[in-house]
């Protein structure tokens, strides 16, 4: 009889078990099927190597080269210690650093953890030689970025870094992990998505402790697509060796299409700099802090993001406004004395002798003061300010680099709501040699002068090529009559030409080219020398802009610079693709 | 004593049962097993398995002499064993060698032996012989049963070997009740140990309390004691409805899977062969528990059914406890599955008591 309720009670828990079975075999089945191949499916990265960077002339600016990682194999490890010991004395790195780093950087046995990053060649090789005295310890190879031409294009390439937080999280939805690298400024940065490719990986079996069992599938990495630049890398190295230990910039560029040969900004740095400290070279850590530190601003490119008064250059724009808005006639002269008063205050003229009785051509000549005192106060600021913008300035060119200034062009709107006060006669007259509030960027600048050798186009300014299209030749005519051009043209051949012409000491003889010099006054310091040239005269081809930070009047060693530049181009033949 | 009349009676059913159980078992142990002998040696051998076989062979050889003598010998030998026994678990607290936290073994040379786990049979085998030939229920033979567990019981919690200890529980009442103690009794009485626990938590060794709170809530402490029985899960919903192949289950292959040749065993199966499998495994057990059943319902002979009915308890509580423990529905206290988990010690223990089911079988037409 008691046998029935110990049988009941056999078959409920049979049944009790068959039922927890089929629920978490079956109904549970993929849930637990899913943490199963969590648990054995481990994810290794395979980074993408970035596409490579071209001059115009198919020299490579950006490069890959091989590094050699020491490396160490922790589930072929069985005391770290050990393998540390053997290879700190061969790396000439103490045994703690390496342990630090071995820490630091481990992330599963089946990785191989890099203690030394970019060994030189000659060690690798030492090493490679004991490897098979060292347990766990592999000689990785790895493609690096490398920067061939160093300094002198480091502000046109820009340089890598590790991503910050905010951009971790902007690029997380790409697939961007922490320890990536992505471009900081320059064309890296601004074409990073494009030069990036796409990481690889690999699906690892592991047992329990994380070992690789083996490999399960493996998807090669995409390298990143290659670059074309419009520049040519030795005219910027010849450049840039002109502009050496001074501050400034210089841009070259094609006047019809709008493609930059060149863009130098000084003072630089060597982009490589930032690789080596990423692969944890002490000095070039130490370096990279001074250049952050340095009053010099040496990561701006002074070119595109740096504004200043442009000075007598942009009587180009204002000479232009008096002539298409009929302020002034081509015939018209006008009285320099030598000084000018406005109100109750007396502008002079940088000749405090006077230029006589002079017309429009000869005041660009002589860039006259007083003659565009008188011009500027007839148009006033209004009329001066409308052409500066139609001239591009105020605003950003468009060049495909990051972090460009728009400047800025001052008007009596902008005065009152700046400082609550009304627009002056004096400052008229100083916004028409182009002083006081008005602030350009050396490329806006350039793009000014390529408008006038152009015949009136305003050409996007770019430094990658399209690939055939002419696209990044956007171009906007500005309307200007061909007289007007003519008029202004012939004023900056005889800033060169003419025995008086603000110009003549960069005079070439046999060649014909334009120009116009400026000399920006700052309180206190040496001015701002600028020289905006175009070249040759007839049938232009270049503008060439030279901007040096407090480096004196524009007709002095800015002028020699162009002049220099002038010289390499006819010597070297530039603007071709070979 | 022994004739072809007896042979008649021979239950097939229940010997064939258990012999495809073992062979499931082989099967599992070889699986599980396979990635250290392949891995450590470089060739492969099969300890364990070689072991296992041995250890089955001698077993047969046991249950043959077993078979052979009339169960009713037995029994009369049951205060020598259970005597001896109680000196083996004294002996084992005294000079046992430590495993796993516990000092369950005697060492015989190189092969050592778990006296706790002859215990269950060897009490089984006691309390049969006492209750068989006492009629009436009274108090005095239920106080003399629970003093005839009890000893044994706390040597082996002592131990500590919480599982095994906890298997005498079952077993002591369910022969108390097929002996005619009245149900109600026996409720009140497992009621009061079942308040007096408390004071058992006091008595517990540190990891056994951590296992106890882990089953609770595994997650506590998903890599320390709780990862045996999360890795178990896994293995065993992994499987699905007819597992990953032999030889070919993750969690056991890559070694995700601890005390996967003894303990959770059954995992293997669960996650090689799916529910399929493990249903087949579960089935041959009700079987195997069912055969024994008829056997006790068609033997006379009062102690020959308390015998039967023990051996069923200790049988059916080692599967449904170590099934359930396997998908984390119980608290991993240690219990091996009869036939398949290696153990010299469980798989002579399970031999013997079928040896016994068998014996009791063939001669249940001796009135």
């Amino acid at each position: 009889m008691h046998l029935r309720l110990l049988k009941k009670i056999t078959f409920v828990s049979f049944l009790f078990l068959t039922l927890c079975l089929a629920y978490n075999q079956i109904i549970k089945g993929p849930y637990y099927s899913q943490l199963s191949q969590n648990n054995r499916i481990k994810l290794a990265r395979l980074p993408a190597p970035r596409g490579l960077i071209y001059d115009r002339c198919k020299r490579v600016v950006a490069g890959q080269r091989l590094m050699f990682n020491a490396a160490l194999l922790s589930q072929e490890i069985k005391d770290v210690q050990q393998s540390l010991e053997k290879i700190s004395p061969i790396l000439n790195i103490p045994q703690e650093e390496l342990l630090r780093r071995f820490r630091k950087n481990f992330s599963a046995p089946f990785i191989p953890v890099v203690v030394a990053a970019d060994v030189p060649k000659e060690t690798a090789i030492l090493l490679e030689c004991k490897e098979s005295d060292i347990p766990g310890l592999i000689i990785q190879t790895e493609p690096l970025r490398d920067y061939r031409y160093g300094a002198s294009l480091c502000h046109i390439l820009g340089y890598l870094g590790s991503m910050a937080e905010d951009e971790l999280r902007k690029f997380k939805e790409y697939g961007l992990r922490t320890k990536d690298l992505i471009g900081k400024s320059g064309v890296e940065k601004e074409f990073d998505h494009y030069l990036r490719g796409e990481a690889g990986g690999m699906q690892v079996e592991v047992d329990n402790r994380g070992c690789k069992v083996r490999v399960l599938g493996k998807r090669a990495p995409r390298k990143g697509a290659d670059l074309y630049l419009t520049i040519d890398a030795q005219l910027q190295e010849f450049i840039d060796s002109l502009l050496e230990g001074k501050k400034g910039a210089c841009v070259v560029m094609d006047v019809q299409s709008g493609e930059i040969l060149s863009m130098v900004s000084e003072p630089g740095f060597d982009p490589n700099l930032f690789i080596a400290a990423l692969n944890g070279k002490p000095a070039a850590e130490r370096r990279i802090k001074e250049l952050l530190n340095s009053r010099e601003a040496v990561l701006v490119n002074r070119a595109i993001s740096g504004v200043y008064p442009p000075g007598s250059i942009f009587k180009i724009v204002v000479a232009a406004a008096g002539l298409e808005t009929d302020g002034i006639s081509p015939e018209a002269r006008l009285e320099c004395p030598g000084s000018f008063k406005v109100g109750r205050r007396r502008f002079f003229c940088w000749n405090l002798d006077g230029h006589g009785r002079q017309n429009l051509t000869e005041a660009i000549a002589y860039s006259c003061n007083v003659f565009f005192y008188k011009l500027g106060l007839a148009l006033g600021p209004q009329k001066i300010a409308s052409f500066a913008r139609k001239f591009g300035l105020g605003n950003t060119t468009g060049v495909d680099l990051p972090y460009e200034s728009t400047g800025l062009v001052p008007s009596r709107g902008w005065k009152l709501k700046t400082y609550k006060e009304r627009w002056y006669d004096g400052e008229t007259a100083n916004f028409s040699i182009g002083q006081g509030y008005l602030l350009v960027t050396p490329l806006q600048m350039a793009q000014v002068i390529s408008a006038v050798a152009n015949g009136g186009y305003l050409t996007r300014p770019h430094i990658v090529e399209t690939g055939g299209q002419k696209s990044g030749g956007f171009r906007k005519r500005l309307a200007l009559e061909k007289e007007t051009l003519e008029i202004i043209k012939e004023g900056m051949r005889r800033v060169i030409d003419d025995e008086q012409g603000t110009g003549r000491q960069a005079r070439i003889s046999g060649v014909q080219w334009a120009a116009k010099t400026g000399t920006a006054q700052v309180s206190n310091r040496a001015s701002h020398g600028w020289f905006g040239a175009f070249y040759p005269f007839d049938e232009p081809r270049f503008s060439v802009l030279v901007f040096l930070e407090y480096g004196g009047s524009g007709g002095g060693t800015p002028a020699m610079i162009a002049k220099k530049i002038i010289e390499y181009i006819i010597e070297k033949d530039v603007g071709g693709r070979t | 004593m022994f004739n072809l009349k007896t042979w008649k009676n021979f239950d097939f059913i229940l010997f064939l049962t258990t012999v495809f159980i073992f062979a499931i078992g082989l099967a599992f142990l070889y699986s599980s097993t396979y990635h250290f002998s392949y891995k450590h040696n470089g060739i492969l051998t099969q300890s364990f398995l070689i072991r296992q076989i041995t250890w089955f062979a001698l077993a047969l050889l046991i249950g043959l002499i077993i078979v052979k003598v009339d169960y009713q010998k037995w029994l009369e030998l049951a205060y020598p064993l259970y005597g001896l026994n109680f000196i083996l678990l004294l002996l084992v607290l005294l000079s046992g060698v430590a495993k796993l936290g516990a000092q369950r073994w005697i060492s015989l040379g190189n092969i050592g032996f778990q006296p706790s786990e002859f215990s269950k049979l060897i009490i089984v085998l006691t309390l049969a012989r006492y209750l068989g030939q006492r009629e009436g229920v009274c108090g005095k033979e239920m106080a003399v049963c629970f003093l005839i567990v009890g000893a044994p019981f706390l040597l082996i919690v002592k131990q500590p070997d919480l599982g095994t200890a906890l298997a005498l529980i079952p077993i002591l009442f369910a022969i108390l009740y097929v002996w005619g103690a009245r149900l109600r009794t026996l409720i009140l009485i497992f009621a009061a140990f079942g308040l007096s626990s408390p004071f058992l938590w006091q008595a517990l060794k540190d990891y056994q309390k951590r296992r106890i709170l882990v089953f609770i809530n595994p997650d506590a402490d998903p890599l320390g004691a709780g990862y045996t029985v999360i890795q178990s899960k896994i293995a065993i919903g992994s499987g699905g409805l007819f597992g990953k192949g032999w030889l070919a289950g993750t969690q056991n292959q890559l070694n995700f899977l601890p005390e996967r040749h003894t303990d959770f065993i059954f995992s293997v199966v669960g996650e090689e062969w799916g529910f399929a499998g493990a249903m087949l495994l579960l089935i041959l057990y009700f079987v195997l528990i069912w055969r024994a059943y008829s056997c006790a319902q068609q033997t006379q002979d009062s102690s020959g059914r308390l015998l039967v009915c023990g051996i069923i308890a200790m049988l059916s509580f080692q599967v449904v406890v170590n099934v359930s423990m396997t998908m984390g529905l119980m608290p991993a206290v240690g219990l091996p599955l009869p036939l398949i988990s290696y153990g010299g010690s469980s798989l002579f223990t399970t031999m013997a008591s079928i040896a016994l089911l068998l014996n009791i079988g063939m001669r249940r037409t001796v009135f």
